[in-house]
């Protein structure tokens, strides 16, 4: 520990008297044990949920799309706006583990790795829906550029949602590389612990013989840092892209140049209420209340104020603008005067609410600490940002340019159920993956534990650094 | 092994023998045909006058209502000169009317027999052009002719039909070369007991590594083996499902054996007398049975010629008779029953309905050829799909066909302005929006 300069001002990210083994114990600790009965009965309402969901896509693409709720003046109402919302939500899992890698944030290795599962398994849900909200998904495989037999017959590449197949597939391959790359370390950890055969054969196979060496090392952080040197770019564009599903067109309140910047605010915004929400269950359930400290919840929380601050200036510009513009069809538009009064009021009160006054609350250091209210506000972040994307779609769709196409949108219980279906597969997947997976990245922890974890931090401030 | 030696010998003495017998027997057909082919001179008929110009006399003026060999709409010819005396025939060709009216019996009772229908006069023919005609339908039926004696003799030798037959040899070869194993095996095992009795002992070989063992373990050859199946794979997978919903070749058996290589073909009807809609129409139709009726009214069976090896005389009579049976036909009485049931055409070229396809378009003002996008429809015996009628070869072809301009008013204008545009004299499908996608599927 010779040489070594942390500031005493920075918090310890590892509290308790913890040792290289006994990070990997509390590591392997879920992955070792067997389920308890609470798991089981949290992951049976998951599996309904997720197969009462798949009955409705099933009977959505086998009867047509007319069970839903949508019309000829709203063709996009639930299908595009959870698409939207489950997007945002994994984008903060890229995030944590590109963006806070980049900037040498090292409170990010308590939670990237389930940061970075809720991306994957967020974009998994995302990504059901522009299959599922086509009149035709059997024909999906049109959307891409192979040779054929109608002369050749290609996409057309000026559609933004010809540009969100390549945005998504290409976000959901490399968040799977990048989360596996990080996975390796772990997997042969869980591998060398193993006590029966087969947990060993399979862990064995997933940790692709992973050994530790030097070498190994040394190309581990150098991909680990390309990754994310590319990954950052991704998550700016994907949700960019998504965003241009909107800007790029005509309709008035949708035609704005501001959804870029926006949209990914609002995507960071909403994923790390996911995040805060998942953790403070996970840390609690997982008894890793000494990895994932008070001072984790604190630093999203900042992320979440700043993000959500960004969003409020974006809401208030689209305000000003609707106003300012002068343009009559503007005052429609979700957020105006109109919209503040008309027919989805209570949509545009939602949103204010949810995303504006709610994590107001997080500046006051007491409430931002509180793990409480954090996951009551991170609660109220999330369905602030559904409505955020339903209030765009549908509210600047409901009245457009002709009065004579004017219409109102109620969802069915097949626009419900399928949403519900999707959160119950999104459930399905995160609670095999915190049974079966490392949750904390240990070899990353293992990096910071002597530098900050709170008993060196102890064993400093009373020899000093030396 | 004598045994077996015996059995090649005369095996390969067979061969030779066969391949004599069928020569000597191809021989016999050709001359066969040519006898029967050729008229012979010295047929008792040949004193009436000269057969062949008696032959082109009867198709041009005769041939609408008689047939030498069968009743028509007049009686059939062959053996008229036995029947009637000279001189009543040629009176009666050269106005029959007045004979009946005359009241000569012979007259009157071949009118009452072929439903009161009068002969028209010939007055033009003369004395020598009736004895022409008359050496022409006396000559005897000929026989029906196969293939090779159609095709001559050097086509019999190549042709799949003629000859001893290639299955025929190779199963001969096959034959034989099994027996060479076999006569191997024989003397490879006399030559053992040989060695054995006389106390030479056969090195053993040693047992190596099996070679899917060794396979498997030059990882190289793995990697290598890997990715040309990986490349197989991909190549059959995408070349199957490439022809998913390409019926090219498509042919199906048509409720009646309509042959367009005899009616194309042979008969050299032209594709549009038939098919008459594809000038004007989007459609070009099957023809409907009085396009049929019009010439099957007198033809009620094929010539003796057009029967082939695979399709003799007396199918076609019987498709010809499935028509008659179609529309209604009496063909002994000549009228129409009434009793009409079409015929339930299978149809092969299908498009689906949401692509747009004009015949006329194409036929009268491109002026393609039928050939071009239904194959060799002359040679056909049953009619397939030639072309693959996917979407890419329409498109191909807009893409390298140039419009007709010339002598098309339509197009004097815009030729000028857009081969200005694109500084060619000539313009494609496409450069004329051909590969719009509302141009076919609106």
């Amino acid at each position: 520990m010779s040489s070594h300069y942390e500031a005493p001002i920075r918090e310890p990210l590892v509290i308790g008297d913890k040792s290289y083994h006994d990070v990997s114990n509390d590591v392997a600790a879920p992955v070792e044990g067997r389920a308890n009965k609470s798991w089981w009965i949290v992951f049976s309402i998951a599996l309904v949920a997720f197969l009462w969901g798949l009955g409705c896509i099933i009977y959505t693409v086998s009867t047509g799309i007319g069970v839903w709720g949508l019309n000829k003046t709203i063709g996009w109402a639930w299908d595009i706006t959870n698409f939207v919302w489950w997007v945002g939500i994994g984008h903060a899992g890229t995030l944590i583990s590109a963006v806070l890698l980049l900037f040498r944030q090292k409170w990010r290795m308590a939670i990237n790795r389930s940061a970075e599962a809720m991306t994957i398994f967020a974009v998994f849900q995302a990504g059901l829906f522009p299959i599922i909200h086509m009149g035709r998904p059997w024909l999906a495989y049109w959307v891409l550029p192979i040779p054929n037999q109608f002369g050749s017959l290609w996409v057309n590449f000026n559609s933004p949602l010809l540009w969100d197949v390549f945005a998504i597939s290409t976000y959901l391959s490399v968040s799977l590389v990048f989360w596996w790359t990080g996975l390796l370390p772990d997997f042969a950890m869980i591998r060398d612990r193993a006590k029966t055969p087969f947990q060993k054969k399979i862990y064995g196979i997933l940790s692709f013989g992973w050994s530790g060496r030097v070498k190994d090392w040394q190309r581990f952080e150098e991909v680990s840092l390309v990754l994310a040197g590319l990954a950052t770019p991704l998550v700016l564009s994907v949700h960019t892209i998504v965003s241009f599903d909107f800007a790029t067109s005509v309709v008035p309140g949708w035609h704005s140049t501001i959804f870029p910047p926006y949209f990914v605010a609002g995507a960071i915004f909403s994923g790390f209420a996911m995040v805060q929400t998942l953790l403070i269950i996970m840390r609690k359930v997982v008894h890793l209340e000494n990895y994932i400290t008070v001072l984790h919840i604190e630093y999203m929380n900042k992320v979440i104020l700043l993000t959500g601050g960004i969003v409020t200036v974006a809401y208030i510009t689209e305000y000003f603008i609707a106003w300012y513009s002068g343009t009559s069809y503007e005052n429609y538009v979700y957020l105006s005067f109109g919209a503040a009064t008309g027919p989805y009021w209570w949509a545009f009160w939602a949103l204010i609410i949810c995303n504006f006054v709610v994590p107001l609350t997080l500046w006051v250091k007491s409430l931002r600490r509180n793990i409480m209210w954090t996951f009551v506000v991170a609660a109220i972040i999330n369905v602030g940002m559904w409505f955020e994307r339903f209030n765009i779609i549908v509210v600047d769709l409901s009245k457009g340019r002709t009065p004579s196409g004017w219409a109102m949108f109620s969802p069915t219980y097949v626009d419900i159920g399928v949403f519900i279906g999707t959160i119950g597969f999104f459930f399905v997947l995160f609670l095999l993956y915190a049974r079966t997976f490392p949750v904390i990245a240990q070899a990353e922890v293992k990096t910071i534990l002597k530098s900050s974890g709170e008993k060196y931090k102890k064993l400093r401030a009373k020899h000093g650094d030396d | 092994m004598l045994l077996s030696v015996a059995f090649f010998i005369s095996f390969s003495l067979s061969i030779f023998a066969q391949d004599e017998a069928s020569a000597d027997a191809s021989g016999d057909q050709q001359e066969q045909a040519e006898d029967s082919g050729e008229p012979s001179d010295d047929a008792g008929a040949s004193d009436l006058g000269d057969p062949d110009n008696g032959k082109s006399i009867f198709n041009s003026q005769c041939a609408a209502c008689h047939k030498p060999y069968s009743d028509g709409i007049g009686p059939a010819l062959n053996g008229v000169t036995v029947r009637h005396n000279m001189e009543w025939i040629h009176a009666w060709i050269k106005n029959s009317s007045a004979l009946i009216a005359e009241g000569d019996p012979d007259a009157v009772a071949i009118y009452e027999e072929y439903n009161k229908t009068a002969m028209p006069p010939f007055p033009g023919l003369s004395d020598s052009d009736i004895n022409d005609i008359l050496a022409y339908v006396e000559q005897p039926k000929p026989e029906p002719k196969t293939v090779e004696t159609a095709g001559g003799g050097e086509a019999g030798a190549s042709g799949s039909g003629g000859g001893v037959s290639v299955n025929v040899i190779l199963g001969i070869l096959v034959f034989v070369l099994v027996m060479l194993l076999a006569v191997l095996f024989l003397v490879n095992k006399t030559l053992r007991n040989f060695a054995e009795a006389s106390g030479v002992t056969v090195p053993e070989k040693t047992k190596g590594k099996p070679i899917w063992k060794a396979f498997v373990e030059n990882q190289f050859l793995l990697l290598v083996t890997s990715v040309v199946i990986l490349l197989g794979v991909g190549y059959f997978a995408y070349g199957f499902l490439m022809q998913v919903g390409v019926d090219q070749g498509y042919q199906p058996i048509q409720p009646i054996h309509y042959s367009h290589r005899i009616h194309a073909g042979d008969n050299e009807i032209d594709c549009k007398y038939c098919h008459s809609s594809a000038r004007t129409s989007k459609h070009s139709g099957i023809p409907s049975l009085n396009v049929c009726m019009n010439c099957h009214e007198t033809i009620s069976e094929v010539s003796p010629e057009t029967a082939t090896e695979e399709y003799s005389k007396e199918f076609y009579d019987g498709e010809i008779a499935k028509l008659y049976d179609a529309v209604g036909w009496e063909p002994s009485e000549r009228t129409y029953s009434g009793e009409e049931k079409p015929v339930k055409w299978v149809r092969i070229h299908n498009l689906p309905d949401f692509a747009y396809f004009n015949h006329s378009q194409h036929v009268s003002v491109a002026g393609v050829s039928c050939q071009h996008c239904h194959g060799p429809i002359q040679e056909m015996e049953v009619v397939y799909q030639d072309a693959p009628l996917t979407m890419g070869w329409c498109i191909n072809c807009h893409r390298e066909t140039n419009v007709k301009m010339q002598g098309n008013e339509y197009y004097e204008k815009i030729h000028e302005e857009l081969s200005k545009k694109y500084g060619v004299e000539e313009l494609t499908v496409a450069q004329m929006g051909g590969l719009e996608c509302a141009k076919c599927h609106y």
